[in-house]
């Protein structure tokens, strides 16, 4: 009985307010280093880390207040902030995508006077194309949703 | 509803052949002609019709899937970009790719936190 209470306070500390921010610190820490060092295992840690710390903050999203007590800086979203939220991320969403078909067409369309940007101009048509498939996947969920 | 959506179909089906035709014919004028052209009569049919073109429903709906949407790309763009840049020495052709997802993660922070800014200014603050 002891040493499930001393396995549970083991375990409470990674789900504290100070632990994760110590994490988020140290991933962004390996995302710096992996990039620098041009070490893909660093950031493949890194990416295991990110995962870990989501769905801890995953778990307890109704209450990071409580996680991060004592920081001022923790936004609760309400219903104001949640509405400016989505309004700029459909307009943020429709002028990336938008400004990255026309750029990517015109460094295609441009590839004999330019071909040393051939690949940025297929990474935005794919990235466009990318975004269209999230956003039409979201939609079919919210529509199903609502 | 209905026509605006045929007509919206009709429109993005012109442009993207004319799109396609025109890099393929490696020209930039009938691509940026037929993106104009198809954005006028996009909004001159949305100004000239009585039709409800969106509920508050679909708008609502549109809203939330665009915030997910984002989130979810900036994630991606990021962290695939990075993995590129990493890889430079191994794959040092996708570096360019790497570096244009990477600023692409940029310009949509940037725009939007100047959004965010401007409803944040016209809804309250």
């Amino acid at each position: 009985m002891e040493r499930s209470g001393l396995i549970m306070k083991i375990l409470s500390v990674f789900e504290s307010g100070l632990f994760i921010k110590i994490l988020s610190v140290f991933i962004s820490g390996l995302w710096i280093a992996g990039l620098l060092l041009a070490n893909i295992y660093i950031i493949i840690i890194a990416i295991v880390l990110l995962i870990a710390l989501s769905s801890v903050l995953y778990i307890h999203r109704d209450n990071l207040e409580e996680l991060f007590q004592g920081n001022s800086n923790i936004i609760v979203e309400d219903e104001r902030t949640q509405l400016i939220n989505e309004k700029a991320a459909t307009m943020t969403l429709g002028i990336l995508i938008a400004v990255a078909i026309y750029i990517g067409i015109i460094i295609i369309a441009l590839r004999n006077n330019y071909p040393q940007f051939l690949l940025a101009g297929y990474t935005l048509l794919l990235a466009a194309l990318f975004c269209f498939i999230l956003y039409f996947a979201s939609r079919a969920y919210y529509s199903r949703k609502y | 509803m209905e026509n605006y959506r045929i007509i919206r179909t009709i429109i993005a089906l012109f442009v993207g052949i004319i799109v396609a035709l025109s890099v393929i014919q490696e020209s930039i004028v009938p691509a940026i002609l037929a993106i104009v052209i198809g954005a006028m009569i996009s909004y001159i049919y949305k100004k000239k019709t009585n039709e409800t073109l969106e509920d508050e429903r679909i708008v609502k709906i549109s809203e939330k899937a665009s915030r997910i949407a984002m989130v979810l790309f900036s994630i991606s763009i990021a962290i695939i970009g990075l993995v590129f840049i990493t890889l430079r020495n191994e794959y040092p052709d996708f570096t360019q790719a790497g570096f244009t997802l990477s600023y692409s993660a940029v310009a949509l922070l940037a725009l939007y936190y100047i959004f965010y800014g401007y409803y944040n200014k016209k809804y309250g603050y």
